[in-house]
């Protein structure tokens, strides 16, 4: 199974002081500012200042985990000793915005989720690394707080400022960048298939089931396992005989494996995963027995076949004939080479 | 139907018995010949079942009583050139098919079972190319024979097939078998249809001359009349394309 990267949640944000938006009062100073979530994952950057990411169960339990988001920032030319930065992070909505964040006197309204000021001497790329304790980002810490969230959405405002220090006392000599990101969270897992059924043959299992209700883009998984499943579990990740993502036709597939063993009792269930790439918990679940199949060569001995295989048969004809190949090879081979390119 | 096909025929065949000899026309221009190059295809259904006497055979049983797609590749290298062209060849093969197996009530299973063969083929070739060189007759009769040795396997899920036997063995569904074959086949020289563009193949690639061609295989392939051997041999009727070069 794929994960869909978390970074397409929350990955990148670039923007150059150049283009800042009209708040900003100078751009002398940041050339562009990244931020990157998971700084592990792929990063996606942009010039936009709004952001909006779908998050879903899975990544919304990754969020719930211990985190770090990682701000870069880079300067147009080699920064000075007299200036100092800070960054602000704000969450959710209401009366506090950005222009609040750009100055002091709004500061004190802001509800501010995060801050770092004076952040030490600055080099020409500058990193700050700011770290969540588990569960802070969101407030989640397990699937239910994350299903709490389903159809909600959280915006996180970030602001960066550069402060020139010899004129602390005018803004207007302030670098400013804000990015604003939404999360809007779908956490809900879907239904799981109905009316599933199974066949079994030695090592491969046909499986059924309804899948008319279901988006054509989405996928279908089947579990098999030798130990019991249960119908409503989350999908195992272990100790599993097989599992496979169904491709091709949506309401059948065969399962082969190899670690199927014939008139063994195998547990199958099924899954299906929407567009917002949320697994449904177990389907029913379908109790099948491995059968002894016959295969071709299998059959053609039982009903009497005398071929025993192997390439260097015994039949003194068939030694005739290698004895004939050897015989036309050492004929025609040298001819062959005489008359080369003959016409 | 089949007066509008014989029309048809007639015309084309009088059409190119008034067409020069192409092909061969500007002996000056042509570059030299070797041998030919021939890709062939038809229906191949093994005679596996003729060992079994009464009823359905194994190889019906499993996958049906149709042939499967053949294909097979051959080169016969002109020793002579004169009154036809004589020389000798070979050829490789392929003929594949699939079915059920059978579970212990004879019933299909929904494991899949597969039978794959590639024929190998050492021939001796004979083309009577002659009226069509000197007369610009563009039909070519032909006929080959030669030793066959025939490389087999069935194959399910867990890989190559095994039969424990009576003796306690594990016999492995893998083998080859030794065997003859005859090919008799008549060609039709393309180049009758498009002398520029002939000329311009063998200029730039060598190619001399283009055939259509069908052909009548029979294949005894069996160890020779071995009684410990499946038998893989068929009589068939192939189509194909060669290339004179």
């Amino acid at each position: 199974m794929t994960n869909r990267p978390l970074a397409l949640c929350v990955a990148a944000l670039l923007t150059t002081l150049a283009a800042a938006p009209s708040w900003a009062q100078t751009s002398d100073q940041v050339s562009s500012v990244d931020i990157d979530f998971n700084s592990d994952l792929d990063q996606a950057t942009s010039e936009d200042t709004e952001h909006t990411y779908t998050v879903n169960l899975e990544e919304c339990l990754q969020l719930a985990q211990n985190d770090t988001f990682e701000f870069t920032w880079v300067f147009d030319s080699d920064p000075t000793s007299d200036q100092s930065y800070t960054l602000k992070v704000k969450r959710g909505s209401g009366s506090c915005n950005e222009d609040s964040l750009t100055s002091e006197d709004g500061e004190s309204n802001c509800s501010l989720f995060r801050t770092a000021q004076n952040l030490g001497n600055a080099t020409s790329n500058s990193t700050l690394v700011v770290e969540f304790s588990q569960g802070e980002l969101f407030n989640v810490s397990d699937e239910a707080s994350c299903s709490q969230l389903d159809g909600q959405t959280v915006t996180l405002t970030i602001v960066f400022t550069a402060f020139d220090d010899n004129s602390s006392t005018d803004d207007s000599s302030d670098s400013i960048d804000s990015d604003r990101i939404t999360f809007a969270f779908e956490t809900d897992r879907p239904s799981a298939p109905t009316n599933l059924s199974a066949v079994a043959g030695e090592s491969s299992i046909q499986m059924g089931w309804d899948a008319e209700t279901f988006d054509v883009d989405a996928d279908f998984f089947v579990y098999v396992s030798s130990s019991v499943l249960v119908e409503g579990d989350t999908p195992p990740t272990g100790s599993l005989i097989a599992s496979s993502q169904i491709t091709g036709d949506r309401d059948s597939a065969t399962i082969t494996d190899d670690d199927l063993q014939a008139n063994q009792t195998y547990y199958v269930a099924m899954t299906y995963r929407d567009t917002d790439l949320n697994e449904s918990n177990l389907s029913e679940v379908v109790e099948v027995t491995t059968q002894s199949v016959t295969d071709f060569y299998e059959y053609y001995r039982e009903v009497g076949g005398p071929d025993q295989g192997g390439f260097c048969s015994s039949a003194p004809a068939s030694q005739g004939a290698l004895w004939l190949l050897a015989l036309i090879g050492a004929l025609v081979l040298p001819r062959s080479r005489r008359k080369g390119g003959a016409r | 139907m089949k007066t509008a096909a014989t029309r048809i025929s007639l015309v084309a065949l009088i059409v190119t018995l008034v067409t020069p000899a192409l092909g061969y026309s500007d002996e000056g221009v042509e570059t030299p010949i070797s041998g030919q190059l021939g890709f062939k295809f038809g229906s191949y259904l093994p005679e596996v079942d003729e060992q079994f006497s009464g009823g359905t055979g194994p190889y019906q049983t499993i996958f049906g009583s149709g042939g499967s797609l053949y294909f097979e590749a051959s080169y016969l290298h002109y020793l002579y050139r004169g009154v036809g062209a004589l020389g000798i060849g070979f050829g490789v093969g392929y003929m594949g098919n699939s079915g059920k197996g059978r579970l212990a009530d004879g019933t299909e299973s929904i494991d899949e079972t597969r039978f794959r063969m590639v024929p190998l083929r050492l021939f001796v070739g004979y083309r009577f190319d002659f009226l069509a060189r000197q007369f610009g007759i563009p039909l070519v009769p032909y006929v080959d024979a030669g030793i066959d040795y025939h490389i087999w396997w069935v194959k399910s899920e867990g890989g190559v097939s095994t039969y424990l036997d009576n003796d306690g063995e594990i016999d492995r569904g893998a083998g080859g078998v030794f065997g003859w074959h005859t090919a008799l086949g008549l060609q039709f020289l393309l180049d009758s249809l498009a002398d520029q563009m002939s000329r311009s193949l063998d200029a730039n690639t060598g190619i001399n001359n283009s055939y259509l061609f069908a052909e009548f295989l029979l294949a005894d392939v069996d160890d020779f009349g071995s009684d410990e051997s499946i038998r893989l041999g068929d009589s068939a009727f192939l189509f194909g394309l060669a290339f004179e070069f």
